[in-house]
């Protein structure tokens, strides 16, 4: 066998393994990430699973650009303005004082670290993971602002971290270190990166406008975020920062550039690609377990696992103070204070809380150089990455667990009733500026008279519907809404059988099927359907 | 194996150039394989370009097993089954045919070349690509009978080729060669590789249904794709049929069960994966020249000039002769297939000019061994390697781009049996549908008002359906794009309205994303554009 096909084999079955864990997540309702790196942990436990030691480089340069890109992409710009100040604060502000106080720590305890060392543990885990943030509290009912300042801080943190991460490794090989020299280069670093983002996110824009209607659109939207994380760093700038805000760009003008049908393929092979990135990075996470075991000197076993625990404490402690500081530190300016209410404690505490480390630190973590300046090698190396593997296992397995509890404990729930309230307000304009075009439409001479009107009653049904005074009733609506949803599936279930029959009896080709397949399907998903599966066919009345 | 960063760097420059020639290429009047191919070509003479490593085992195990599954599960089984003795004729006994009259015209024309280096290129150049022959026939508007058949003949002929290719690398690396043996070969290669991805579609099937997220099950149908695959590898059975067997068979149970989202997004993302995967292979394609140079016996392709030209002449002759050949013989001797209609003499001259080779054959060819088990180098290993490109090239630009013409000169076209059967598809389905709700209201406590809601729906399309009832089918088209047409506008006037609202700040990006979706699916509702595409 070629080495081609081992590898190709691999790959199937870390695939094959990864769909598994996912599938029994979903039953155990247990967040992804956690069950996946559990689950890599175990497989490098089975002897004859081969090693896989994951290369910082591929992390960073195959992994982090798309997953970073879509995070943004997904992020609502709108929310993310607003809560600029509390998302700074945890973005820049906590990263460097957790790098200060975990390196502080490190240092205590770790008896021989340098201080360069030990800030460059703090600035590892520093920053927590935008992936896990999202798919655990993606099955808790959290209030939006949480969910905005989590992610939005995800978004960012990663990019202070990398700096100073960089500038402890500098110190570390070389023995130099300028405070001033850091800070500028963030602001540099920061400014060019953003800048890098924005021009790919323009020329992606520029080129789409451009293409031919199709799937070559598609595949730009996904070249986009590798473009921008190399050249901002061949540029030296931040790459994390280019792929956020090419993201960002991107999400603001994708409405009008493209047409339907590149928007529903997008966000299938998006859909797909992320689930599957975050996936692999996940139970490669876990499965490091392998590789690292033989790093480990014998013995200290014990020492890296109570280093790795107290730093976890350490992080999670200033975090939790961090939040009811810094939330009155921005209160200090008088016209935020009047904009803004203190948020509730409640959500601060779930923010505090919500800090799982994943790839990020990791990655940076194995991409520690092995020798310094002079060609000693680094000391301490293996022991930070084992501490970072223990802190990443721990805030994931600790706090990914407790989240739902915690939030439910705290009485938070998804609902403010804004968002119901915006998305119903953007289908009536909708529905209404419809009506308004078909009135002038209609005025044309191509336009049967009874079309116009089938058409227009088609929307004016819908304008009732979503008519703010039509809703009397909000248990009413909701089980109207469910027997309406019901309704829908009946009647296409219904459909689908006739079709698949007429198939089976050989008085339609496949293809024709296929074709209409897709009409039901999409009409399932616009229905709200979508999700359901087929059931058998219903008895003749 | 170099460092991500570098590989990454070429990936996105390969695709870059994939997605650059491709929307090009859509533009053109000509099937993309061969503008792809081309452009690969140019660009291979262009200096400084990385070099882009084209092995046997990447085309064979990463590239070949979802170009193939895709090409299963896009293809028409009733149409299949329907012409299942014309595609075996094609896929195993042209393959052979071919095989033996390029061994005999190659042993001819290169002196001293032994008989199982002549039967390793007969071999290599005997199938047809199925990606090449999809282009092809799905652009042009030719009878769908006879696309399924090309395409069916294109998905199972690498199958008994490569069993050929075996056999003959087996005699020329061992010396020894027996006919029983690649007989058994062949029966278990075939009927091994079928009950393998028969198999493993059901496996993945059950699991399917244990997941039910759709994303997941959007990525179980890639890893199905390779599953099969290297299953089949692994029994020592054709992966080429797995795979294909595989594809086929999970098309019919993936109609049933999954959810419409999954449906829907497995459409999407196999629609571009494929696209890019045929990018890259054809982009490769014509890059692998500068490479192959190297190959070339002293005297360069001059001194092959001869056993070149006639190698193609007879790889498109034998195929030109085979069709007719085949079906006056059979009707001829058998009687009950002389009972049938006689297919029309303009698709046997068509599918025998739709002979285009693609990437199993260069892939085969690459994979020659230079040395037997004894270790003394093999000869010939560069004239085989030479000769297939040549093949590749000469049918996918010579026949491709003359097709059309042919076409048109036959005055073949779409014969309107798909667009019938649409019609009646649409009309059962909706006829379903309003049965289904008097059922529905008829037997329980639901709210008459919303059954009422739901009937006007379906009733309206079910008048519109019934209105078009024997109509031309054209005439029939021409009124579903004009419906379409209005509610494009209505579509673009909705779309309008809710930026304007999240441009204002009314709704947030999260709310604009869900009813942007809502009025993009409304739109692929009443696309027009894919009717009548296939």
């Amino acid at each position: 066998m070629s080495e081609t096909f081992a590898r190709v084999e691999l790959f199937v079955m870390l695939l094959t393994a990864m769909l598994g864990l996912t599938a029994l997540a979903r039953r155990l309702l247990i967040p992804y990430p956690i069950l996946l790196v559990l689950g890599g942990l175990a497989l490098a436990f089975i002897p004859g699973v081969p090693s896989l030691a994951l290369e910082p480089d591929l992390v960073f340069v195959v992994f982090l650009p798309p997953i970073l890109w879509a995070a943004a992409y997904f992020t609502s710009l709108r929310e993310f303005r607003r809560n600029l100040r509390a998302i700074g604060l945890l973005a820049i502000g906590l990263v460097l004082i957790t790098t200060l106080v975990v390196g502080w720590v490190a240092h205590t305890i770790i008896p021989g670290i340098s201080w360069a060392a030990a800030l460059c543990l703090g600035a590892i885990v520093s920053p927590p993971d935008a992936v896990a943030a999202t798919a655990v509290l993606s099955r808790i009912g959290v209030p939006r602002p949480v969910i905005t300042v989590l992610e939005g801080e995800s978004l960012v943190n990663d990019a202070s971290a990398l700096v100073l991460y960089r500038a402890a490794v500098a110190a570390m090989v070389s023995g130099a270190f300028s405070l001033g020299a850091t800070a500028g280069s963030f602001v540099v670093v920061a400014a060019v990166g953003v800048l890098v983002g924005l021009a790919v996110g323009w020329l992606t824009r520029w080129a789409v406008r451009h293409m031919p209607e199709g799937f070559g659109q598609v595949a730009l939207t996904l070249l986009a975020p590798y473009v921008a994380w190399v050249a901002a760093e061949r540029l030296h700038a931040s790459a994390v920062l280019a792929c956020v805000a090419g993201g960002i760009y991107v999400r603001q003008h994708f409405s009008v550039e493209v047409s339907p049908l590149v928007r529903i393929q997008a966000r299938s092979v998006w859909d797909l690609v992320i689930f599957l990135l975050n996936g692999i990075i996940f139970i490669l996470i876990g499965l490091q377990l392998g590789p690292l075991r033989r790093t480990l000197a014998p013995g200290s076993i014990g020492n890296v696992l109570t280093w790795g625990i107290l730093i976890t404490i350490a992080a999670t402690v200033v975090r939790m103070l961090w939040m009811p500081l810094g939330a009155r530190l921005v209160r200090l300016d008088r016209g935020y204070r009047e904009r803004n209410p203190l948020p509730p404690a409640r959500h601060l505490i779930m923010v505090g809380w919500t800090a799982m480390r994943g790839v990020v630190s990791l990655a940076t973590a194995l991409a520690l150089p092995l020798v310094l300046a002079d060609g000693t090698p680094l000391p301490y190396r293996a022991e930070i990455i084992l501490v970072t593997f223990v802190v990443i296992l721990a805030t994931l397995v600790v706090q990914g667990l407790t989240l739902a509890p915690l939030a439910r404990w705290l009485g938070l729930s998804a609902d403010d009733g804004s968002f119901q309230q915006e998305q119903r307000l953007a289908r009536e304009h909708a529905a209404q500026a419809a009506i308004e075009r078909l009135d002038q439409v209609s005025r044309e001479e191509w336009v049967p008279p009874s079309l116009a009107s089938q058409v227009r009653g088609h929307y004016e049904r819908r304008l009732q519907r979503f008519h703010p005074d039509a809703v009397l009733d909000p248990s009413c609506s909701a089980e109207q809404a469910d027997a309406q949803r019901r309704l829908r599936h009946e009647a296409l279930v219904a459909e689908r059988h006739a079709l698949v029959g007429l198939r089976n009896r050989g008085e339609i080709s496949d293809d024709v099927l296929h074709d209409l397949e897709r009409e039901l399907d999409v009409e399932a998903l616009r229905q709200g359907v979508g999700h359901l599966t087929l059931g058998p066919p219903a008895a003749p009345a | 194996m170099r460092d991500p960063q570098s590989v990454l760097q070429l990936v996105v420059l390969l695709l870059s150039l994939v997605l650059t020639l491709g929307t090009f290429a859509r533009r053109l009047p000509v099937p993309y394989p061969i503008v792809l191919v081309l452009g690969g070509l140019a660009m291979s003479f262009v200096p400084g370009l990385p070099e882009a490593p084209l092995g046997p085992e990447l085309i064979f195990t990463i590239f070949l097993p979802p170009v193939l599954w895709a090409a299963a599960f896009e293809s028409d089984l009733r149409q299949l089954r329907r012409s299942a003795m014309p595609i075996a004729s094609l896929a195993v006994g042209l393959v052979v045919v071919t095989t033996i009259a390029v061994a005999w015209v190659a042993h001819l024309t290169l002196p001293g070349i032994s008989w199982s280096s002549a039967f390793i290129l007969g071999a290599v150049v005997s199938s047809t690509d199925a990606v090449a022959a999809t282009a092809v026939a799905r652009r042009l508007g030719i009878p769908r009978k006879l696309i399924a058949q090309l395409e069916g003949e294109s998905l199972l002929n690498d199958a008994s080729a490569l069993v050929l290719y075996t056999a003959a690398v087996t005699a020329r690396v061992t010396g020894e060669f027996s006919i029983q043996a690649a007989l058994g070969d062949f029966v278990y290669d075939a009927v091994g590789g079928i009950t393998v991805g028969i198999a493993v579609a059901y496996l993945l099937h059950f699991v399917s249904r244990l997941t039910r997220d759709s994303v997941a099950n959007v990525a179980l149908t890639v890893l199905a794709a390779y599953i099969s695959w290297i299953v089949g590898e692994k029994v020592g059975a054709s992966a080429v049929l797995a795979c294909v067997a595989c594809g086929l068979t999970m098309r019919r149970h993936f109609l049933i069960s999954g959810s419409s989202a999954t449906r829907v997004q497995t459409a999407e993302v196999w629609e571009l994966l494929v696209f890019v995967l045929n990018g890259f292979i054809f982009v490769l394609l014509g890059l692998e020249w500068p490479r192959l140079a190297v190959d070339l016996p002293p005297g360069g392709v001059r001194a092959i000039a001869l056993p070149l030209m006639a190698v193609c002449a007879t790889v498109i002759l034998v195929r030109l002769a085979w069709l007719p050949g085949m079906t006056y013989g059979a009707r001829a001797l058998v009687p009950s297939i002389r009972k049938g209609p006689q297919p029309p003499r303009g698709w046997m001259l068509l599918a025998g000019w739709t002979g285009m080779r693609g990437i199993v054959t260069l892939a085969a060819a690459l994979a020659v061994p230079s040395v037997s088990v004894t270790g003394e180098s093999l000869p010939y290993r560069g004239h085989i390697v030479i000769i297939s490109f040549a093949v590749i090239l000469v049918t996918l630009v010579l026949q491709g781009l003359t097709l059309a013409p042919l076409i048109r000169w036959l005055g073949l076209k779409d014969d309107g049996e798909g667009a019938r059967e649409l019609l009646l598809a649409r009309r059962t389905a909706l006829d379903a549908s309003v049965a289904r709700l008097d059922a529905i209201k008829q037997s329980g406590p639901s709210d008459p008002q919303l059954v009422e809601m739901n009937r006007a729906f379906y009733s309206a399309r079910q008048e519109r359906a019934q209105s078009l009832d024997g109509v031309d089918p054209a005439v029939a088209h021409a009124s579903r794009v004009a419906l379409a047409s209005q509610r494009s506008e209505l579509i673009e006037a909705q779309r309008q309205a809710v930026i304007a609202l999240w441009r204002a700040g009314t709704i947030t990006d999260q709310t604009l994303a869900d009813a942007e979706r809502e009025i993009d699916l409304e739109d692929l509702m009443f696309d027009a554009r894919r009717d009548g595409s296939k």
